[in-house]
């Protein structure tokens, strides 16, 4: 079975997630083996998760934190 | 305040797909919460809850909305740690809670489509071509070659100005993308913690997950491209 690009891109998710059948699986191994632009394409995906898996985190403000911990606070009370 | 279904966990049955474990110190954390440790609390705040508005914010599109949505969150859980049965992580329940407040809300405030049961979803989670057409032959091989990509993700993760596309290529992901593609590849979560999280089957998750990366991949091919041409 031959595959080409257009479906090959189509499926790099799938096959990062493990979930191409084994059929599929082959001919989409065997294709990223032989094209260099699928490649180039599936390492431009790979490099956009991990460029996203370090994106930084901003910070609670402390005002938030103050609100949030009040809350906390008045669960510990008994009801009245 | 009721604990409704939406409160509860959802078990996730995903073939092939081990159920996770509670991690030790989870269960630890929770029997500090239940014990009123301030400490513990202020810990699992300043972890998770930047997090929570992000995801809120995807569908209330408001900061301060997105703010109220994600601190009644954690009263809604402090108020039903006693029935937290484990069967996700601590993390994976408190951002079920808010992303099921942050959908009911905009649901009702019509600010985004009500969340669809078949799991077709938003017209722009649709099935089709993530690549635009043009850019293969008619017979499927690429007629526009993908560039190299100078830089490692440390360095590009660092440079400003692909932070902000990052950001804003987020920001203008549909909903669930946007919370797929933020809990999968931004805080690492597994597929099958996603699935739980948005209540979508694994094959909806993954289509998800495909469709918001490839949008993402997009918006860092431009702004690469825009930098070369500088």
């Amino acid at each position: 079975m031959i595959m080409w690009c257009r479906e090959a891109t189509e499926l790099m998710t799938d096959d990062m997630e493990g979930r191409l059948d084994a059929s599929k699986s082959r001919a989409f191994r065997l294709h990223v083996a032989l094209c260099p632009y699928c490649r180039a394409h599936r390492r431009q995906l790979e490099t956009t998760i991990a460029t996203l898996g370090r994106m930084p985190v901003e910070p609670s403000s402390d005002a938030s934190r103050e609100r949030a911990l009040a809350e906390f606070r008045s669960k510990k009370k008994p009801p009245a | 305040m009721a604990l409704g279904p939406r409160l509860q966990e959802f078990p996730c049955t995903l073939a092939g797909v081990a159920r996770t474990a509670p991690a030790e110190d989870d269960a630890a954390l929770v029997e500090r919460l239940r014990a009123g440790d301030e400490a513990a609390f202020t810990r699992v705040f300043d972890a998770y809850h930047a997090l929570l508005v992000r995801l809120a914010l995807g569908y209330v599109r408001n900061p301060s909305i997105a703010e109220e949505v994600a601190q009644d969150a954690w009263t809604a859980a402090l108020d039903s740690l006693d029935s937290f049965e484990h069967r996700s992580s601590f993390k994976t329940w408190i951002v079920r809670i808010t992303v099921n407040r942050a959908k009911t809300l905009a649901v009702r405030e019509g600010r985004s489509t009500p969340y669809d049961p078949t799991e077709r979803g938003d017209a722009d989670d649709a099935h089709g071509p993530t690549i635009p057409p043009e850019n293969f032959y008619s017979w499927g091989l690429w007629r526009t070659w993908p560039d190299r990509w100078t830089g490692t993700p440390e360095d590009l993760a660092l440079r400003r100005e692909v932070r902000e596309a990052i950001e804003e290529g987020l920001a203008g992901l549909p909903p669930r993308q946007r919370t797929v593609v933020i809990l999968r590849d931004v805080e690492g979560f597994s597929a099958e913690e996603v699935c739980n999280v948005l209540e979508v089957s694994e094959s909806s998750q993954r289509v998800l997950l495909h469709r918001g990366r490839a949008r993402m991949r997009e918006t860092l091919e431009r702004v690469l491209k825009e930098e070369r041409r500088r």
